[in-house]
């Protein structure tokens, strides 16, 4: 699967030094993100985050790696989806990476409007930026970055 | 899941993470109460849950608009806050009937 350099994480920097990193591909099946969920949330355990960080950490993960499962490579079985992970005392680093066609997330409606209240779906995104210090779509959108800094 | 006069009370306990995989077993259980068993009065009282993403939250609104047609009422209690501060960033604390306690949203039906 090619790589686009175009978001990158930045170059190592004291953020990184002895941090934990995870680095794997999931198939495109529903229940496939509890592969780096698990990790991820004992890491976070580990390095001292507090609760209600793991909680946002956690629920930003999710949504997007589900996001990239179901929108981005459709639950095709052929289509992997590819999670970079970085767990320090300081920052939390989650880089998923679909096979999918992309998307333009500025296109995402509103889920909070009236209209779109009782719509079952499409508050992934939103949950992502509202509990994440950063994220960044790559041109395409078939790669985001998050991230979470403490404090 | 137990009954407290007529109303179903349905507790999570062995689900404190209820993400996408786990809420597409529940909400078919969920669904069954209302369209099989035509319960009419349902709490769902998330006592112990830590973890709730959007699937469960698009869930819990399909189950809402089902009990509403079948003319019921759905009540959910319990929630911890870091849960709550998801309904309430999605605007779905106006959407739902949520109450503190399970006592206090059992007399409320």
């Amino acid at each position: 699967m090619a790589h686009d350099p175009s978001v990158r994480a930045a170059n190592p920097s004291p953020d990184d030094i002895g941090a934990w990193r995870l680095a794997v591909h999931l198939p495109s099946e529903r229940g496939a993100s509890r592969i780096v969920t698990e990790g991820l949330l004992e890491q976070l355990g580990i390095h001292g985050w507090e609760s209600a960080d793991v909680f946002s950490i956690h629920l930003a993960a999710e949504e997007a790696i589900v996001n990239a499962i179901v929108h981005g490579n459709k639950l095709d079985p052929h289509k992997q989806v590819y999670v970079e992970c970085l767990v320090s005392p300081e920052l939390v680093r989650v880089e998923i990476t679909d096979e999918g066609a992309g998307f333009d997330p500025a296109q995402v409606p509103d889920c909070t409007s009236d209209e779109r209240l009782e719509v079952p779906s499409g508050r992934g995104v939103m949950l992502m930026r509202t509990f994440m210090t950063r994220i960044e779509y790559n041109e395409k959108g078939n790669r985001v970055l998050m991230e979470k800094r403490k404090g | 899941m137990s009954k407290v006069g007529d109303v179903t009370v349905v507790r999570f306990n062995d689900r404190k993470i209820l993400d996408e995989a786990k809420i597409i077993q529940c909400g078919a259980e969920l669904f069954g109460l209302v369209e099989l068993d035509n319960r009419k009065s349902i709490l769902l009282n998330f006592e112990g849950v830590e973890f709730l993403s959007s699937a469960a939250l698009g869930k819990l609104i399909t189950l809402d608009r089902k009990v509403k047609s079948h003319k019921g009422r759905l009540k959910m209690s319990n929630i911890r806050r870091e849960i709550y501060d998801v309904f309430q960033v999605t605007k779905l604390n106006k959407v739902f009937d949520i109450h503190d306690e399970e006592a206090e949203a059992i007399s409320a039906f």
